[in-house]
């Protein structure tokens, strides 16, 4: 028995993460996760801040699936004073969840194509991402940390020929990821590295609480919590789910979940051009805490806010879908043949470990004394 | 092998080659979105701005200074390229316009904004003295009197400070910023968590139970987290209490409060006096003193004003018709205010004393009277009686002798 690590920087992860792989010969038994590389303390320089520098600070907890931090918090808060959105905003708070989605959902299936050593399948990948993060540019002005929500609504509008863009990259968008899932279907190296390795059943699902592509994947189509999303009830939304629990289910559903995003997105146009009036309203914030989720793009996201009149945040708690995934990763290693297979399984749940750790508690060990770090 | 072959799949598509044939860039990759941002936002009418530093306040990465520039004699916003993240806040928060970002200030120019703040204000209604120079000096007209007291709306305020410079009275308007608040947030924590611990006992600290002051208070729940009795935010009640002081303590505005508070004035070394002869009495001053720091004369019955109670407000100068209020030394003032008051002081004397002897004289009087005419009736019943008696005596006597 060896134990070989992996990280914490690696050129295959996206982010510093330490994993002891143990093995035997090149057959993977168990893994030994070690975090902890990245923390900043975001959560405790929230605290005592006006919610909306909160917002800009919830958008940076994580780097990819900025936008939907913004969305959760606000409508979080929306939550706890009673607001309710003007019908424009919320269609193109969806128009945005949606289109970064299908980003976080590209660069998630380019970035596993790379693991299993098909760079052309990552580049292509890639590649098409390149239109929805010009998609998005155009609407909110920025790429990747937008700032586009507010509470109360979104900050700006979009014109007649912002949204006649959306409807042609669309079309095109349509296409060529129909294009990729055909690949990867055909693809006889992809399925030869991927099917029937990483496997996770349902029982062991329910036992890690793993959430969103992961669950959605092993015949779990109840953990999308879109399906209770107010706005999505409107859109009559169905989640994707496959039964094998394998990565080879795990990319299918994320490149269907494009599929059915698109559709998500045409519908909420349609919704948008038929609303009128005011993108957002005037707010009056009441104390008080409450609780919301959402469902990002890796999974279930939630945020606990207790705040004060004014909007002054008193304590924030965020929980992010990567913990849980990560502890089921343990589960997935008993069916990986190599080493290779042990990477590629992990890159397949779509980490983010920026996300996962935001506050560190220090104890004492000799006095048990437990204190929040900060600074 | 595998993947030499998909490319081989994938080139010999017709769509691939049709695209492939007919490649060029399309336009608007040429010509940058319309609604591409200027960042970071520049000063567009520097002599329009009002110096008021809300952009600074505003912005959340501390990317804005304030700068005194010679040649426009005034504070103006310098910004900080490399930090700019071109949120915007600065450009709605501005209250003069001045500062402009791409196209994004077209289409927010009238939407309502929130500022995020680095000090908030809020007004404290035991000491306020509604005298209203806040709400005349304030740039964005975030304060509102209802009635009874003043209000600063947080939605609207932009953090100048210029309520808190203009307002007469020490610490009525009270300033908290993320620091304290984070502080307090924290202390609150560690005492709940102590006590879940079970480690902390504490006695009572406080001799009386606290009252909530409406105005300060935020709805941040800290006290209701750490009380050991219960608190009723919702009516501003303290319900049950054993007096261990920790709401107090973890407070962040100080709205929990014991004991009695009192006005200090931020002016000490001047104060206002009447005129008197220039006064009318109309007694205007009198009714708009909110403090009831002026009392009328005895004896000329025109109004004059007490330096210890009086704030310097100047409601009572901006009301006086005739401009008999004016503003002189604190010594002067005094000294009047000790004159004026000694000689009323006498004349209420002498006044009591009168009343007292006119009164005493006037029940004298009447006794008196009461009992000089008793006296009379008494000897007047004698000497009639001992006549009667002595001539009916004389008479028997007669008929004796007849
Ligand atoms: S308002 Fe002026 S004139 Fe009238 S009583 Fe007061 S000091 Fe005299």
């Amino acid at each position: 028995m060896n134990v070989i690590p992996v990280g914490p920087i690696n050129p295959i992860f996206k982010e510093p993460i330490r994993i002891k792989l143990i093995v035997e010969g090149e057959i993977v038994i168990g893994a030994e996760i070690e975090m902890g590389y990245v923390h900043r303390g975001i959560e405790r320089i929230m605290e005592g801040k006006h919610y909306l520098k909160g917002i800009h600070l919830a958008e940076r907890v994580c780097g990819i699936c900025s936008y939907i931090h913004t969305q959760t918090f606000v409508e979080c808060i929306e939550k706890v004073s009673n607001i309710e959105v003007p019908d424009k905003a919320k269609y193109l708070r969806i128009i945005a969840t949606e289109l970064e989605r299908i980003h976080s959902h590209l660069i998630a299936v380019a970035v596993y194509g790379m693991a299993i050593e098909h760079e052309t399948f990552g580049i292509w990948c890639l590649n098409i991402r390149e239109k929805v993060m010009d998609l998005l540019e155009t609407i909110a002005g920025n790429r990747i940390n937008m700032g586009f929500n507010v509470v109360g609504g979104v900050r700006q509008d979009i014109t007649r020929e912002i949204l006649e863009s959306i409807y042609n990259t669309l079309d095109t968008l349509e296409e060529d990821v129909e294009d990729i899932l055909e690949i990867f279907r055909k693809g006889p190296l992809i399925s030869l590295r991927s099917k029937g390795i990483g496997v996770i059943g349902y029982k062991e699902v329910m036992k890690t609480r793993a959430v969103g592509p992961v669950a959605r994947a092993s015949a779990l189509p109840e953990s999308d919590w879109r399906l209770r999303h107010p706005t999505y009830k409107e859109l009559g939304f169905k989640p994707v789910w496959a039964e094998e629990g394998d990565n080879y289910a795990r990319t299918l559903v994320r490149l269907k979940e494009i599929l059915t995003s698109i559709e998500l997105l045409r519908r909420a146009l349609e919704f948008y051009e038929e609303s009128t009036g005011m993108v957002r309203k005037k707010v009056d914030i009441k104390g008080g805490s409450g609780e919301w989720r959402n469902e990002a793009h890796r999974g279930e996201v939630t945020y606990k806010i207790s705040i004060t009149d004014g909007g002054i945040i008193k304590r924030i708690l965020i929980r992010t879908p990567t913990v849980m995934n990560l502890s089921a990763y343990k589960y997935m290693l008993k069916t990986c043949p190599t080493v290779s297979d042990a990477v590629a399984t992990y890159i397949s749940i779509d980490p983010c470990i920026s996300c996962t750790e935001r506050s560190i508690y220090l104890v004492d060990r000799r006095t048990g004394d437990v204190k929040p770090y900060s600074k | 092998m595998a993947s030499s072959l998909w490319y081989l799949y994938v080139l010999t598509k017709k769509k691939f080659i049709k695209r492939f044939l007919q490649a060029k860039t399309e336009k608007k990759y040429i010509l940058p979105p319309k609604r591409f941002r200027k960042i970071p936002p520049t000063v567009e009418y520097p002599e329009r701005c009002i110096s008021c530093g809300a952009c600074e306040s505003s912005c959340p990465s501390f990317a804005i200074k304030m700068i005194f520039f010679q040649d426009h004699n005034k504070k103006l916003p310098k910004i900080d390229v490399g930090a700019c993240i071109g949120c915007g806040n600065c450009v709605e928060s501005c209250p003069s316009k001045v500062l402009e970002i791409g196209n994004l200030k077209e289409e927010t120019l009238s939407l309502p904004w929130n500022v995020p703040k680095y000090k908030n204000y809020i007004i404290d209604e035991e000491l306020c003295v509604n005298c209203g120079s806040c709400r005349t000096v304030c740039p964005v007209h975030a304060i509102d009197y209802d009635k009874n007291t003043h209000k600063i709306d947080t939605n609207k305020c932009i953090g100048c400070e210029r309520c808190v410079e203009a307002c007469p009275v020490v610490d009525a308007i009270r300033i908290y910023d993320e620091k304290v608040l984070k502080e307090k947030f924290d202390l609150c924590f560690r005492i709940k968590f102590s006590r879940v611990l079970k480690e902390e006992e504490r006695s009572e600290v406080i001799s009386e139970t606290p009252r909530i002051v409406k105005s300060l208070c935020i709805n941040c729940e800290n006290c209701v987290d750490v009380c050991l009795g219960s608190i009723n935010l919702e009516n501003y009640k303290v319900v049950s209490c054993v007096k261990c002081g920790s709401c107090i303590e973890v407070c962040p505005t100080g709205a929990m409060r014991i004991g009695e508070v009192s006005r200090v004035p931020k002016i000490r070394d001047k104060c206002y006096i009447i005129e008197e002869d220039k006064c009318i009495g109309c007694r205007i001053c009198y009714r708009a003193c909110n403090v009831n720091a002026i009392d009328i004369c005895c004896d000329t019955r025109l109004p004059y004003i007490n330096p210890e109670k009086c704030v310097r407000c100047g409601v009572c100068y901006k009301e006086c018709p005739v401009e008999a209020i004016s503003l002189t030394d604190m010594e002067n003032s005094l000294k009047l205010y000790r004159v004026r008051k000694a000689r009323d002081n006498f004349e209420a004397m002498v006044i009591k004393d009168l009343d007292e002897i006119s009164k005493k004289y006037a029940q004298l009087k009447g006794d008196l009277l009461e009992f000089s005419q008793k006296e009379v009736e008494k000897t007047l019943s004698k000497i009639v009686n001992e006549k009667i008696i002595k001539q009916d005596d004389s008479d028997a006597t007669r008929d004796d002798t007849c």
